[in-house]
């Protein structure tokens, strides 16, 4: 493994964040330059990202370390495997649903889209910032720039019912940033570094009691952004966000990096045997457990399409977290596979949910009988994405509820399994009878459609749709999630 | 040392006197060049204090003797890192506040707009003055020096409103101003010196005696009622809410000279030994700061006029950095020495752009902000920032210096007066939440005459906002400085 | 030496007389409602100062500084002056405390001009 101390890891940071200055300069009047300006920074960021990404496979780490915040705590952006991985993700789904956005904001004609444009790309700036992160106080930064950014997107539509959920995500979301600071200025004081070292920092710093609170601290603060029940509260009511914001936000980047945070909380700073050997491993597998069923059980429950789909989120997320607490290796690697997997899945349904609403003006899952006639398109994609968060053979989520599966048996706790399991009949409890109806039930009264639903949204569902198949028909190809998960963990666990 | 370095720490408190006094004459001879007289000598008093700085971090403190009469005869000037540091923010943002403010500022007249710039280059005067002196008398008659000017400042509107301001400011300051008085005698009978080294020398066989003990608290008291701390901050809200435009930055850099003199008082005189032996230093100031930091937060809250909400939370702010005060380790005072120019920068650049909101469109009140956003773009943009900053949250000065202090707590076994210092970036979030909010995502019935403020109040606004936000990311300039500030005081302050 | 004990007491008489004094002043400052009493009792707190210094200058049978030799007290060959500082500073003081009623009391002319009343409680009702 090589070390290579540059500038890079900033510039893919700058590409967005040039983006969102420009378009913020062009203003409103050039709409259609202020789209390919951001198309063209998402492309290229894409780009770079892919190229980084072919050289950390390669063997090598980026560094870059341009100040120092805190006395030994500079601002530092590393690339590893694990960073890139997550960056990967977010700058392609980025480019995807650039093109989305424009479709969506065109069709619906939105107000104020050079706010959108310019708040979108500081939130993806700010997701492959806290890939790069080097430590956590830089990963901090980024975090609760996430968050600022995302305020805006959530309160699009300025009515009072987005004004109150915008308030609730920022109570929340700058809660949950406060706890987590305080348990990163607790770490630093013991440790006087905040760095993300393989193996752990923590490791002989403190009593197991002082490293369990530590731990549960470090849960609460970065728990509200991975939706881990009771504090999911924010994520539903965020829903209220324009579709392509609640598709790559909600479901990805926002959600994932509180996912991605825990991670490297769990692995880079407490390491994994300081982790097994303080047991809070299975006190955190009870929580996911928890909030995997429970999450299924209160979207069984939602009509409106994107409700459901959020709840869907939160039981997703969690079995990211079920993956890293259960320690074994497969398990570990179908989590992290997840992140990636539940993210094409989770994105394709809700451009699903955005087209829908888009062609019909409908939200509620029970106005949507029979529509399959109509947007034959959207609900193959609908179906295909479905299936997949269900674990049909064949799709992306079979492959990871797989590696979970075997995981666990692995670790010896087959009540996990049957944990998976009930979740995946839920999931099929609530993702099935939408799709039966829209085929199979005939409508009320026939509607046509109220606009044409253009290519720029018909395009992006079907490539995540085509890529929820590859990923679950070729899970093994090369610079595939699975690949590199494995690579991951195997730099995690030493073996 | 440089013939010529020697001579500026008294260059640097005689530059703005000698500019007050010449100004009126020339002030009223021709019209409206007050204005440049005021820039020429802050911008002298700004190169001189960052040239005393560079000096002072190249060759270490030294001493200046007033006619080279050397203590316990004559009065000493002691340039050492943290005056050097405070000095150079003083004078920054000075210049900046004036070259904001008009040549002629609309709601004075041509008139007492010479006055006014007259006093504030008093008050920036006695301000360096307090900042440098080594004489505790010295320090209370500059501190009067700068009282005086800021209670006329706050008055000079001429209504009723900035009179009786005044006036409770008066009555208040004066009253610490005794306190202040006779504690310094309190002292004096007890060591029979006026400077501050010698009188930290002479301190220690004494320093269990009452008379000790109640000027101690004297000054503190005395000095508290200056810097607002809280319960003495009641002068705060009427001041900065009827003062003149730029009064409330005056008073910002103000409070921190405040706080500079209880530095000197209990880490120069006392010495952090001393300190903590007498008085229970962690269990006094830092509760008295938090405290404040509540108290006066959940005021803020409650207040829609955004001037006093900002009042409230300078109150707050200054709680804070007593807090980091009360800690007395290294990281802590580094922390409070860095709180204090992250807030002066980041609360000058909130100042400047309520002012530009008033004048532009008469808001001052949380509820008129809404669709501000889009009639005033850049102004509020520029109070983005600033708010941010207030609040706490990264990339911003603000978020460095409360992680600095928050950690010094965590070391220092008070995790507690942590926890407050984070809770607190939510409350101050809840009241800046509400301006914002209505600014960017209300559709507003202002009208449409609002303009965007003019450039040349736009150029201050933009270098405070982005000093604002370069202290979040290079903390590592002013903390050379600032470190060897904080090891000097704590390392007996002689 | 404990605080109760009449030596203590009666030796510091100078103390009691300038915190009695003091006290008087803030009761003014605090109970009064005429805005220039208020600073009367500010102007009593201060002249509780001027005094309370100008005692401690005092030294037991030593005389002012301007006299000279023969007119005084010796002690060996040293002649016993009072400490001629406390009275300097003093000077200063009452100079800013006289800067400080004329403010105070332009103040309160044009408060007066302005509102027709010194009361405070009314004044105050109005910020």
């Amino acid at each position: 493994m090589t070390e290579i101390y540059s500038c890079i890891p900033a510039i893919p940071l700058c590409i967005s964040l040039g983006a969102a200055l420009i378009i913020a300069l062009l203003g409103e009047r050039v709409r259609h330059l202020n789209e390919g300006v951001t198309i063209a920074a998402a492309g290229l960021k894409f780009l770079l990202i892919t190229l980084l990404y072919t050289s950390v496979v390669g063997g090598a780490i980026w560094l870059w370390t341009p100040v120092t915040l805190l006395p030994g705590v500079p601002f530092s952006l590393k690339i590893d495997l694990f960073g890139i991985y997550f960056a990967l993700l977010s700058s392609l789904l980025w480019l995807v649903t650039s093109v989305y956005s424009i479709g969506y904001m065109r069709s619906l004609n939105e107000h104020a889209q050079t706010r959108y444009y310019v708040c979108f790309a500081i939130c993806v700036a700010a997701t492959v910032g806290i890939a790069f992160s080097g430590n956590l106080l830089t990963f901090f930064i980024f975090y609760e720039i996430l968050t600022l950014a995302t305020y805006p997107l959530v309160v699009h539509s300025q009515t009072k019912e987005a004004l109150a959920a915008g308030r609730k995500y920022l109570t929340y979301l700058l809660s949950g940033g406060v706890v987590f600071l305080f348990a990163i200025l607790l770490t630093y004081t013991t440790t006087g570094t905040l760095d993300f070292v393989n193996g752990g920092i923590l490791s002989g710093s403190g009593t197991t009691e002082f490293l369990r609170i530590l731990f549960f601290i470090f849960l609460i603060g970065v728990g509200v952004k991975t939706a881990i029940m009771p504090l999911h509260g924010w994520l539903p009511s965020a829903m209220v966000a324009p579709t392509p914001v609640s598709a790559l936000l909600h479901a990805v980047a926002v959600v994932k990096a509180g996912t991605f945070g825990l991670l490297r909380v769990i692995f880079y700073i407490f390491g994994v045997d300081l982790f097994m050997e303080i047991g809070v491993a299975p006190i955190l597998a009870v929580i996911a457990s928890f909030t995997i069923i429970t999450a299924s059980l209160m979207a069984l429950s939602q009509d409106n399409l994107k409700m459901r789909l959020a709840y869907s989120t939160i039981s997703q997320l969690s079995y990211i977290v079920l993956g890293a607490a259960l320690l074994a290796p497969a398990a570990l690697e179908g989590g992290i596979a997840h992140l990636m997997h539940q993210a094409f899945m989770k994105i394709t349904l809700f451009f699903c949910a955005g087209a829908i609403f888009v062609g019909t003006g409908k939200k509620l899952l029970s106005e949507m009988h029979g529509m399959a006639e109509e947007m034959p398109l959207t609900w193959a994609a609908f179906t295909i994405g479905g299936l997949g968060l269900i674990g049909i053979p064949l799709t992306a989520g079979f492959i990871t509820k797989w590696y979970l599966i075997g995981g666990s048996l692995d670790a010896g706790q087959p009540v996990f399994v049957i944990i998976l399991l009930t979740s995946a009949l839920l999931n099929a409890a609530y993702f099935l009878p939408p799709i039966y109806h829209a085929y199979f039930s005939s409508q009320e009264k026939k509607e046509t459609l109220e606009r044409r639903v253009s290519w720029c949204i018909k395009a992006p569902i079907i490539v995540c749709a085509i890529i929820v198949i590859l990923l679950g028909t070729i899970p093994y190809a090369p610079y595939f999630p699975l690949e590199s998960a494995h690579e991951i963990v195997r730099q995690i666990l030493r073996i | 040392m440089n013939g010529m370095f020697v001579h500026l720490p008294i260059l640097i408190i005689m530059i703005p006197f000698a500019a007050a006094f010449i100004g009126p004459p020339i002030g009223f001879l021709f019209r409206g060049c007050i204005r440049r007289i005021v820039l020429i000598a802050l911008s002298l008093n700004l190169i001189c204090s960052i040239l005393l700085a560079l000096q002072v971090l190249s060759s270490g403190p030294f001493d200046y003797y007033l006619s080279g009469v050397a203590p316990p005869l004559g009065i000493a000037l002691y340039a050492d890192y943290l005056g050097a540091v405070i000095s150079v923010l003083i004078s920054g943002i000075a210049l900046v506040a004036v070259s904001y403010s008009a040549g002629i500022i609309p709601e004075l007249g041509e008139r007492r707009t010479i006055f006014f710039y007259v006093l504030l280059l008093l008050a920036i005067g006695a301000m360096q003055g307090i900042v440098f002196t080594a004489d505790i008398f010295t320090l209370f008659v500059l501190f009067e020096i700068q009282a005086i000017s800021l209670y006329g400042l706050v008055a000079m509107r001429g209504d009723g409103k900035g009179l009786l301001a005044g006036y409770k400011y008066l009555l208040i300051g004066s009253a610490g101003s005794a306190m202040i008085l006779i504690g310094i005698g309190f002292l004096y009978i007890s060591t029979g010196t006026l400077n501050m080294h010698l009188m930290a020398e002479l301190l220690p066989p004494v320093s269990g005696s009452y008379t000790v003990l109640a000027g101690l608290a004297l000054l503190i008291a005395g000095l508290s009622t200056k810097i607002g701390l809280f319960p003495l901050h009641i002068w705060m809200p009427e001041a900065y809410a009827y003062g003149p435009s730029i009064f409330p930055v005056i008073s910002t850099i103000a409070l921190k000279v405040g706080v500079v003199a209880i530095i000197r008082v209990v880490y120069t005189i006392f010495g952090p030994s001393l300190a903590i032996q007498t008085i229970p230093l962690e269990s006094t100031l830092a509760l008295l700061g938090a405290v404040a930091i509540i108290i006066c937060s959940i005021l803020a809250i409650r207040q829609m006029d955004i001037r006093k909400m900002f009042a409230y939370s300078s109150g707050a702010n200054i709680g804070c950095i007593m807090l980091g005060l009360g800690i007395a380790t290294v990281p802590g005072i580094e922390g409070a020495i860095l709180h204090m120019i992250t807030h002066a920068t980041a609360k000058a650049g909130l100042f400047l752009c309520a002012d530009a909101f008033l004048i532009q469109a008469g808001i001052r009140y949380v509820h008129e902000f809404k669709g501000l956003s889009k009639a005033m773009p850049y102004t509020m943009a520029a109070f983005s920032i600033a708010a941010i900053s207030m609040v706490g949250l990264p990339l911003t000065g603000g978020f460095m210096s409360k992680i600095t202090i928050a950690s010094a707590a965590i070391a220092d076994g008070i995790t507690y007066y942590a926890a407050i210092l984070l809770f607190w970036t939510l409350l101050s979030a809840v009241y800046f939440y509400r301006i914002l909010k209505n600014a960017y995502f209300q559709e507003g019935t202002l009208s449409s005459t609002i303009r965007e403020a003019p450039v040349r109040v736009l150029i201050p606004i933009f270098i405070i906002s982005i000093a604002t936000i370069l202290l979040g990311f290079f903390v590592e300039s002013p903390m050379a400085l600032i470190r060897p500030a904080a090891e000097l005081l704590l390392g007996g302050g002689i | 030496m404990s605080i109760l004990d009449s030596g203590f007491i009666l030796g510091h008489y100078n103390y009691w007389v300038a915190i009695i004094l003091i006290m008087i002043g803030l009761y003014t400052m605090m109970a009064k409602r005429n805005l220039i009493k208020k600073f009367i009792g500010l102007n009593i707190i201060e002249t509780a100062i001027f005094l309370f210094y100008i005692s401690l200058g005092d030294v037991t049978g030593g005389i002012a500084p301007i006299f000279q030799k023969e007119s005084g007290e010796t002690v060996g060959n040293t002649i016993l002056y009072a400490n001629p500082l406390p009275s300097a500073m003093m000077l200063t003081a009452i100079v800013v405390a006289l800067c400080m009623t004329a403010l105070a009391l332009s103040f309160a002319v044009l408060i007066y001009r302005q509102y027709g009343t010194l009361d405070a409680r009314k004044l105050m009702e109005e910020l």
